[in-house]
């Protein structure tokens, strides 16, 4: 007979305590400081979001030519994934919206169809409107005339549950 | 101390840089994925590991998984800060199962990366170690009006210890 093992709790050596130093400065002070450097990386982020943008747009182009490239693929949801993870901590919300809705929308069509592919396009242009634009936060007017129709090209595309047997 | 950042994204790697160092990280390494941080770890230890999800060809969580390996860990005590664009609580309960110790959802901000450094330095977790499962404790809030079961050893000294004021 199998014996099941007692479950252990224990509490590990702090390794990293005795390597911890304290700081000069306070938790306030070194927020600010930490703040300060995100505020300058802000400033270069629209230069990243155009690096961004390019691989987004050269790999839909690779899908319009062949909606079957695996590679293609993988990195439009990579650089949506990025752009999701990143553009909000920098003030572009809707352009971060914008790259999670490609990511479930890349999840949720595993087979792409040429009105997939136009769905595709639709979110990289909200993120060029965001950079050509301008557009941080929600995007203002603009940017949520942009969401709506998006949504509703997502909604009138979506791909048919499958009903259960 | 010294930490590695698991990262494909170059710009994530540049914000995790930059804000590491202002609060005071000298030691600070680099891999591409989970398998080259697997593979430096081999060779050399580090303090912490701060990883991404999303990265081929080995993702943070097959990470996690390798590194609470006992058996063939380089290190399974490595303390692992997880980041995620994922914010959907069936990932969240995925990442706590396989052993992470604190999960930082992206954008990253200062005030959310030094919390959880400060909570992984200063309140470590225990670790429970059980037929199916090596890692930190999964428990993440405490309950005050919670009445039990008290299915652990501790949980019967703190009951005790609350009974009697």
């Amino acid at each position: 007979m199998k014996t099941v093992k007692q479950p252990r709790v224990f509490q590990p050596e702090n390794r990293l305590q005795v390597k911890t130093r304290v700081s000069d400065l306070t938790v306030e002070q070194l927020m600010a400081k930490a703040n300060k450097i995100m505020a300058a990386m802000a400033e270069n982020y629209p230069k990243w979001l155009r690096k961004d943008l390019e691989k987004l747009i050269a790999a839909h182009e690779k899908l319009v030519a062949d909606p079957c490239d695996e590679a293609s693929r993988a990195d439009l949801f990579r650089t949506a994934h990025d752009i999701r993870g990143q553009a909000a901590g920098f003030g572009y919300d809707l352009a971060s919206h914008a790259g999670g809705s490609l990511c479930q929308c890349l999840r949720q069509r595993p087979v792409l169809s040429a009105a997939d592919l136009h769905v595709i396009d639709a979110h990289i242009n909200i993120i060029r409107a965001c950079l050509g634009q301008s557009l941080k936060g929600d995007g203002g007017a603009i940017g949520q005339e942009l969401l709506t129709e998006l949504n509703i090209l997502i909604e009138r595309t979506k791909p048919a549950q499958q009903s259960a047997p | 101390m010294s930490v590695l950042v698991i990262e494909d994204s170059e710009n994530m790697c540049r914000i995790l840089k930059r804000l590491l160092k202002s609060f005071g990280f000298k030691d600070i390494r680099y891999a591409a994925n989970g398998q080259m941080a697997l593979d430096m770890l081999h060779k050399d230890g580090v303090d912490l590991a701060i990883l991404d999800w999303h990265m081929e060809p080995m993702d943070g969580i097959e990470f996690t998984h390798q590194i609470r390996k006992k058996a063939t860990s380089p290190d399974a005590y490595l303390p692992i800060i997880l980041l995620t664009a994922f914010t959907e609580m069936s990932k969240v309960k995925i990442a706590r199962d396989i052993g992470v110790n604190e999960i930082l959802t992206k954008p990253v901000s200062p005030e959310a990366l030094y919390a959880r450094l400060t909570s992984i330095v200063r309140q470590p977790r225990s670790y429970i170690e059980t037929d199916t499962f090596f890692g930190p404790d999964r428990r993440r809030k405490a309950n005050p009006k919670f009445q039990g079961p008290f299915r652990r050893r501790g949980d019967k000294q703190r009951t005790l210890a609350m009974s009697n004021g």
